[in-house]
């Protein structure tokens, strides 16, 4: 089991952002959303952990049902989006690495105020380092690496927790074109994996390289689903005219 | 002599550290004030600091020990005494922590909102996120701040003396009058200002490096 979200709405104040959203994500799928600036991807990508609680509609991810048409208790729920979050893991546009702390220390971090022994974490920290081909950066300072670099640890501070999905919100935006290729590896190598990724981006080309499957939006609507083919062959006009601008 | 000057250098000391202390917890709640959901509460506390900013600092001290000592007869119609010592203290603590709730309150606001974002996306509480990721960031941020108001308040230790503490401006002042040699013991007294300020600046000096050791440095 994948993603499943039927008729989730969200407005912020009296804008509404997410409109009726619905949409199914096969397990191990990496999945595009794609979108002008303003239409809710965002938003969409922050409801899949809960950083933004929906107003309506239901949800079902990594094992977890979400249920926000009857009225629910914020502490209930708050302990529950904590369970999500540790198996829906996410990663941001502006790496939010905590630079106080060594690769390593952002790293085991969570693991270890989970309950994982320190040991059994730095050896997992290591591998995963080793995974993204950060291997001798172990005890250097986030401030001290490259934005590529950065955002590689960053995907294996979020992989710690062994997550069923990983969220991105628009890893590359903050990286030179050329670096964007070290990300582009990454994701592909997680696919193999089995996770589940969904991946909020601008950059269509980097899209393109990375997608199964895609979900174009337009103004808090879901205007094309489909699998990665509608790329070439898109079925609606407006995201044709995405693809072209 | 000395043992008078060791007394009084001690009475100042304890009375900047009780100050630093009282104030340093009084800061963080006016800055959650401050930083608080409840406009009311923020209003209350904006206002609160504002009037202790706006008034001279010798101003607070006395209120705080004839003004306080009067409201208490007025309240329970006895005599009830606070030391000098304590209403020194309070009042030290008072005019500290108004200037160093806006210096932790810059400092909290200081570090984006990414940081802990990417602490609660890893399913870490709200409590540990602050004091493991924001805490730590606020702090390097306050340091600097921090050191130099607790080199005035060091400074302003010496406003108590005119309570009746014998810190060392009284004692200096209490020799000159006795001896008649004002310079020799308002020089005394100024080079303990002076060493306890040298000390201060190098523990900060060590701490500042400390807090820092994770910002790449440039050597020029
Ligand atoms: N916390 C918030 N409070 C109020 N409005 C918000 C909030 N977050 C987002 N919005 C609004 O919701 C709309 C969608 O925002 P969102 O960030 O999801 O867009 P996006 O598709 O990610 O855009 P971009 O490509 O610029 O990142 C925007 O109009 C935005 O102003
Ligand atoms: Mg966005």
């Amino acid at each position: 089991m994948g993603i499943i979200v039927e008729g989730l709405s969200k407005a912020f104040g009296s804008t509404k952002v997410l409109k009726n959203i619905s949409f199914t994500i096969p397990r191990g799928e990496t999945t595009v959303l794609l979108g002008a600036s303003g239409a809710g991807k965002s938003t969409l990508l922050r409801m899949l952990n809960l950083l933004e609680t929906p107003d309506k509609g239901t949800m079902s991810i990594a094992d977890m049902a979400f249920n926000f048409n009857d009225s629910h208790n914020s502490r209930q729920l708050n302990k529950q989006a904590c369970a999500l979050r540790r198996k829906v893991g996410m990663v941001f546009q502006q790496y939010n690495l905590w630079p106080h702390m060594t690769v390593l220390g952002n790293l085991i971090e969570a693991p270890v105020v989970q309950g994982m022994p320190k040991e059994q974490a730095t050896t997992k920290a290591r591998e995963l380092l080793e995974r993204v081909g950060l291997s001798e950066k172990a005890d250097a300072w986030p401030s001290s690496l490259s934005g590529g670099q950065q955002q590689r640890v960053a995907i294996a501070r979020s992989l710690m927790l062994s997550p069923d999905v990983l969220l991105f919100d628009e890893p590359t935006a903050a990286l030179d074109p050329a670096i964007t290729n070290q990300v582009v590896e990454v994701i592909r190598e997680l696919s193999h994996s089995g996770i589940t990724q969904v991946v909020v981006t601008h950059e269509v080309e980097f899209a393109r390289k990375i997608a199964s499957k895609v979900i174009y939006l337009e103004d808090g609507h879901i205007v094309e689903d489909g699998s990665s083919d509608h790329f070439a062959h898109p079925r609606t006009e407006a995201f044709r005219r995405y693809l072209e601008h | 002599m000395l043992d008078l000057f060791l007394n009084a250098t001690l009475m100042t000391l304890g009375l900047a550290l009780s100050s630093l202390v009282l104030g340093m917890i009084l800061a963080g709640l006016l800055a959650l004030g401050e930083l608080s959901r409840f406009r009311l509460l923020r209003y209350l506390t904006i206002s609160w600091v504002t009037l202790v900013r706006g008034l001279p600092e010798i101003l607070v001290v006395f209120f705080i020990y004839f003004g306080v000592t009067h409201l208490l007869f007025l309240l329970t119609d006895e005599f009830i005494e606070i030391s000098p010592f304590t209403a020194g203290t309070v009042a030290l603590s008072l005019i500290f922590s108004a200037y160093a709730s806006q210096t932790l309150r810059g400092a909290f606001m200081a570090v984006p909102r990414g940081q802990s974002e990417a602490a609660k996306a890893l399913g870490i509480s709200s409590v540990r996120c602050f004091y493991r990721v924001v805490l730590p960031q606020a702090w390097r941020h306050a340091l600097p701040g921090l050191g130099n108001q607790w080199l005035v308040l060091l400074k302003d230790t010496a406003l108590v003396a005119l309570i009746g503490v014998t810190d060392l401006l009284r004692q200096a002042q209490l020799l000159s009058s006795k001896t008649y040699e004002p310079f020799t013991w308002y020089a005394t007294a100024g080079a303990i200002y002076l060493v306890i300020t040298l000390i201060s600046q190098h523990c900060l000096d060590k701490m500042k490096q400390k807090t820092s050791q994770h910002i790449r440095t440039v050597d020029v």
